[in-house]
């Protein structure tokens, strides 16, 4: 499958009109923060049957069950994206994400011989999964030569190399580290064919924040150096070499390297340095924040693919807010220990 | 009650010998009624004290994981757990405490716990599953204690209806009879020397 590259710009200026008015169905701050501070979850579920998600919500029956209503919402916002889009590109590079995860559940389940949860696969991906399972079972097989005209390029180089790695088996998160570099390295192709800035630059700032939390966290749960290395992406505006070159140093070093990175700034927001220590959940909330920030950029182009992305973006920030909302109240967090993990919102 | 035996010296001194034995028995068991009862005691204290501190530990693994929950995706959640490569071993034995046999646990665990990759899950993961892993040793110990406690509440109890059963039943019962006997010996001896006393007194009218 030949990797989609975008239109003409201005064949976007529909999608774009379209997603203006989606754009307006966005859930503003004050809404967040109704639920946040609403009396209990029901209340909080309640206000969100006020919103556009009443119909997706609906589905989910009472508050128990949100994560039904979050998911029919967002298969909704692709299938309805893709009812008007002019090309497959936007999406493509939108629900590579989901494909790669379904190909890490495919094949864990393949290569550890289990039947995997129906509940662990997206099922808006751009390729079936009963396909991914029939390639990946050939590949298992020994299958010489593994084509498959359904099946994007850089999910079937993500497969080769999977395979190619002798202790896959006994250490299985080698296939998240693998998936999650050939997932990055595929969207940085796909978006550098595109010739958009915007769009470059957004997806190569991923591949940083990838490399920052994999760094970091490795680090601080004993990584290995040769599996740090593995994990490592290349693509982004950080060189994979000087990146490899500090795996298997410690914590403070990895800081050491991020303070002279492009990133230097933002340390301050997540490294706690009378503590020497780190900040995950504000290091995560930042990651998310200055992602969709950079893609936001775009959001205001009258022409091209960015306005489209940027919706999609903000979406999916919007469910997670809702998520981390309607699971708080749930089980009874507090509401500033919410607050503290939302991220900023596009309305 | 008493024992249903024949008034003899030799069943009395059969009695004597039991009733002394049930004397020993009786203390035997009472010492190790008390012992056990120390024993629980503090295995009771010990084990609040661990059971307050599992449910500490519990609740704040239970309340990382809903953090850590809350923002991923279930999918993506579902999959980063789906293959655990770490392994808890678990070695079982036993050994006495006043003859009753209890359990001993032993945990070793190996392997990665954080089976899942780096880029797309949540820090929190990371701390939830940490929270648990390092609860395991104690859960493990915890189950060990509980049962520990279960059999020795049952070995006391039992022992208590030993010591009762000496005290209130066998040990009364063996006095009366060895009473009786007593009584029922003196008054043969009694009945005797009246009679040879008669005896003689017709033999000397003659």
């Amino acid at each position: 499958m030949s990797v989609a590259v975008p239109r003409d710009e201005h064949e976007y200026i529909y999608a774009v009109a379209r997603v203006r008015v989606l754009e307006t169905h966005l859930l503003d701050r004050a809404t967040l923060q109704r639920m946040v501070d609403a009396e209990s979850a029901q209340a909080a579920f309640n206000i969100l049957m006020e919103t556009e998600y009443a119909e997706s919500a609906s589905e989910a029956g009472d508050v128990y069950d949100f994560e039904k209503g979050l998911t029919a919402h967002l298969k909704w916002v692709y299938d309805y994206l893709a009812s008007f889009m002019p090309d497959s590109f936007v999406l493509d590079l939108l629900r590579l994400r989901f494909d790669f995860h379904n190909l890490k559940v495919v094949l864990k389940a393949k290569l550890l011989n289990f039947e995997p949860n129906p509940g662990a696969l997206y099922d808006w991906g751009t390729t079936p999964v009963d396909v991914m399972s029939s390639v990946v079972s050939a590949a298992i097989e020994g299958a010489t030569e593994i084509r498959s005209k359904t099946l994007p390029e850089g999910l079937l180089e993500c497969i080769k190399e999977v395979l190619r790695e002798p202790s896959v088996r006994e250490d299985p998160q080698l296939i998240d580290l693998i998936a999650d570099k050939c997932y990055h390295q595929t969207r940085v192709a796909l978006a550098r064919a595109s010739g958009r800035e915007v769009l470059q630059d957004w997806v190569k700032a991923a591949v940083d924040i990838a490399n920052m939390k994999i760094s970091l966290r490795g680090s601080k749960l004993g990584m290995d150096k040769n599996k740090l290395q593995l994990a490592l992406i290349p693509g982004g505006k950080v060189s994979i070499e000087s990146l490899k070159a500090v795996a298997g140093e410690g914590i403070e070093e990895w800081l050491e390297f991020w303070a002279r990175s492009p990133y230097s700034e933002a340390l301050s927001k997540f490294v706690k340095t009378e503590k020497g220590s780190i900040a995950f959940t504000e290091l995560e909330k930042w990651a998310d924040s200055y992602l969709a920030g950079l893609i936001q950029r775009g959001r205001h182009l009258a022409f091209g693919p960015e306005p489209i992305v940027a919706y999609a973006v903000a979406k999916e920030t919007e469910i997670k807010n809702l998520r981390i909302i309607l699971t708080g109240k749930l089980n009874g967090l507090p509401g500033d220990m919410i607050r503290e993990r939302l991220r900023d919102v596009y309305a | 009650m008493e024992i249903r035996v024949n008034a003899t010296r030799q069943e009395l001194m059969r009695l004597k010998n039991r009733f002394r034995m049930a004397k020993r028995g009786h203390k035997l068991l009472k010492d190790k009624r008390d012992e056990l009862m120390r024993i629980f005691m503090q295995l009771l204290k010990d084990n609040r004290q661990l059971r307050q501190r599992v449910e500490e530990k519990l609740s704040a693994a239970y309340s990382s994981f809903l953090v850590a929950r809350s923002t991923m995706d279930p999918q993506v959640l579902e999959e980063a757990l789906m293959s655990p490569t770490a392994k808890l071993e678990l070695k079982a034995g036993t050994r006495t405490i006043m003859n009753a046999e209890i359990p001993v646990l032993e945990a070793v665990q190996k392997g990665n716990i954080y089976s899942y990759g780096l880029a797309d899950t949540s820090a929190e993961l990371d701390e939830a599953l940490a929270n648990f892993s390092a609860l395991m040793p104690d859960f493990i110990k915890l189950a060990e204690m509980e049962r520990t406690v279960e059999v020795l509440a049952g070995e006391i109890e039992k022992t208590r209806r030993r010591v009762n059963a000496l005290e209130y039943v066998l040990i009364p019962e063996l006095e009366s009879t060895v009473n009786s006997i007593e009584m029922r010996l003196a008054e043969i001896e009694r009945s005797n020397a009246s009679r040879l006393m008669k005896i003689k007194d017709i033999v000397r009218a003659h």
